[in-house]
Parts: structure tokens; sequence; C-alpha cells
């Protein structure tokens, strides 16, 4: 029996982490469409210096978690996403404001994607 | 994550229920829960094996996960008739007597051939000599015959048994079985001996030794050394 409820445990364990890695997932992608969306409020504002310091900021903190977004995500998926930020820091460099906004787009398009893929919903599921 | 491990639990359960319904005649000697997590394991690991593209977690959780349902139920088995005749079926007499019974060889979606077949692998051919044939929950068919048509067994002779005992291995392919020979009651220096009246000078030269509870010993020499 001792078994048994540690296999028991051992799947609801395995729920509860599932289910924390949603939250972290979200949590991160989140942080990086943020960042995004402050990177191009700047540029729309003129003040580009800070927009390519946030644009910067979002590439580093998707590349910085890359082991963790390996272990966990389909390794295109991630690759994707980062192309995405890159494009997007390509507009920011070039200062190009309505192709900027047209590569955030697609950045936080991706990042969202790549959360709502994880959310536990019955489209998801199914 | 969490969407591989509520995938692989749906799955499961689809898959158990299926094959419940399908019947028995699609098993072949696996439970049906155990027939699912035989069939889904392999093609679990390939995936990941096969897509360095894919996280070896999209792999092994599902496996896991299938692990975990496999031994919960299991347990549900082993302590409850109920869900096991649930999750295994009950085993059903086809034949009665020497009669088929139609009626469950048709729920059971069985042809006569196929219990034909099954008798066969049996060695029965007439059907009449059976007295009872049962489709167990995995599958197979057991039989039990009228009493004049079950071979003799030296008790119903009464003719003396030398029980043998089973034999045990003490060399396999050169190798000496230390723990065998000692359970036995045997040590080296008898080994040695036996090596020693067959004209063998060492245990390498042994493909296969066994001894049984009456020192019966069996005795194969590798081909290279004859």
């Amino acid at each position: 029996m001792k078994k048994e409820i540690f296999i028991g445990c051992f799947l609801v364990l395995m729920l509860a982490a599932a289910i924390v890695n949603i939250h972290f997932l979200t949590k991160l992608t989140d942080n990086v469409v943020n960042l995004i969306e402050d990177s191009e409020k700047y540029a729309g504002q003129g003040d580009w210096e800070t927009a390519e310091k946030k644009a910067e900021e979002a590439a580093r903190l998707w590349s910085d978690s890359d082991t963790y977004t390996h272990l966990v995500l389909r390794h295109p998926e991630v690759e994707t996403a980062m192309d995405a930020i890159y494009g997007f820091m390509e507009e920011i460099y070039a200062k190009e404001e309505g192709a900027a906004k047209g590569a955030a787009e697609a950045a936080i398009s991706r990042m969202q994607s790549i959360s709502a893929i994880e959310q536990i919903k019955i489209g998801s599921i199914f | 994550m969490a969407i591989a491990i509520i995938r692989t639990l749906i799955l499961y359960a689809a898959i158990v229920v299926s094959l419940r319904i399908m019947g028995k005649r699609q098993l072949g000697e696996l439970e049906p829960a155990e027939l699912v997590v035989a069939v889904l394991i392999s093609d679990l690991a390939a995936h990941p094996l096969q897509d360095i593209g894919t996280p070896l977690l999209y792999g092994l959780i599902p496996v896991l996960t299938l692990l975990c349902c496999e031994v919960l139920i299991t347990a549900g088995v082993v302590k409850s008739i109920r869900f096991r005749a649930f999750i295994c079926g009950k085993p059903n007499v086809i034949i009665h007597q020497g009669k088929i019974i139609q009626k469950e060889m048709k729920k059971n979606r069985m042809t006569p051939d196929e219990l034909s077949e099954q008798l066969r692998k049996k060695n029965i051919v007439d059907i009449s000599t059976v007295k009872y044939g049962i489709l167990e929950t995995d599958g197979t068919l057991s039989t039990v015959l009228y009493t004049d048509q079950a071979p003799l067994t030296p008790k119903q002779m009464n003719l003396p048994t030398n029980d043998v005992g089973y034999p045990v291995i003490v060399i396999n392919n050169g190798r000496v079985i230390s723990d065998n020979l000692q359970k036995m009651g045997f040590n080296e220096v008898w080994l040695k001996k036996q090596l020693k009246n067959r004209n063998i000078a060492a245990p390498r030269d042994v493909y296969l030794m066994t001894v049984d509870e009456s020192s019966r010993i069996y005795f194969a020499v590798k081909d290279n050394c004859q």
C-alpha cells in the first residue's frame, strides 16, 4: 500500500509542479510582453534610447531563461519567439516607428501564444 | 506540462474503455490496462528520440503519468472485485458440457474458427471432449476436459514417482554460479571433481551444467572444446 500512496502522491506532485510551471511561464511571457510594450511606448514618444534599453532587456530576459524554456517548450517555439524579439529590436535600432509597432505586435502575439498553449483550457486539452 | 498530464489521463481512460468494449479477442495475454501501457509507452518514448526539437520532458511526463495510472489501477483491481470486473472484465464460459454457448461467443465476438484455433493450440480437436471452455480476461482460452478424456497421472495409475526437483544452473556459458552451487549443497571442490570425471580442464569449457535435488547432472561442453 505504501507504493500506491507514494505513486498517488507523485501524480499529485507532478500536477502541482505542472501548475507552478504554468504560473512561472505566464509570468515570464508577461514580463517580456510588458518590456516590449514599454519599448514600443517610448518609441512612440520618440525616446529611442529608452526604447532600445527596454527591447534589449526583453531579449535578455528571454535568452537568460534559455535553459528553462528549452526544458518545457518545444525548441522551435523558443527560437521563433527569440527571432520575433530580435525582429522588434532591429526596427527599434532602425528607429522605424511604424515597422517597430508591427514587429512588437508579432513578438507579443508569439509570447501570448506560448503562454496560452500551456493554460488548462478545453481547447488546449483537446 | 499540465496539458500533457491531463491528455495522458484522458487517453489512458479512453483506450482502457475502448479495449474493454472491443472485447477479449483483441487482447492477447495482457489485461486491458497493461496493454494500454505497453502500446502507449513505446510510442511516447519514441517521439523525443526522433525529434530533438521536442523536450525530453514531453516524453517522460506522459510515461510517468502512465506508470502512476498502471500502479493505481492495479492496486484498485487487487482491492476491489467490482473494480476488477470493470477494468478487466469477467471470464466467460463459452463451452459448457461439450456444447458451445453461442450467446457468449456472440457477446465476445468470437467466431467458431477462432474457437477451433484456440482448441487446436491445446491439442483438442473434438469439442465434445471439453467439459468447460472459459475465455479468460486476457483473451486466452482455458479448458477443462471430461475426466475420462483427461491425461492419466501416475497417481491414478498408482505408479511410484521419483521427484527430482527443479534443475539449477551451476555453470552458465563458462561462468560458475556460486550462489546456486551453495544452494544445492555443493562446493567448488565437488565441481572440480565433476569436471575432472568428464575430462574437462576448467569451468570455462562448459556451456551449461545443471544439477537437481537428486544430484542428477546435465552437462553440455562448449562446441570448440569437444
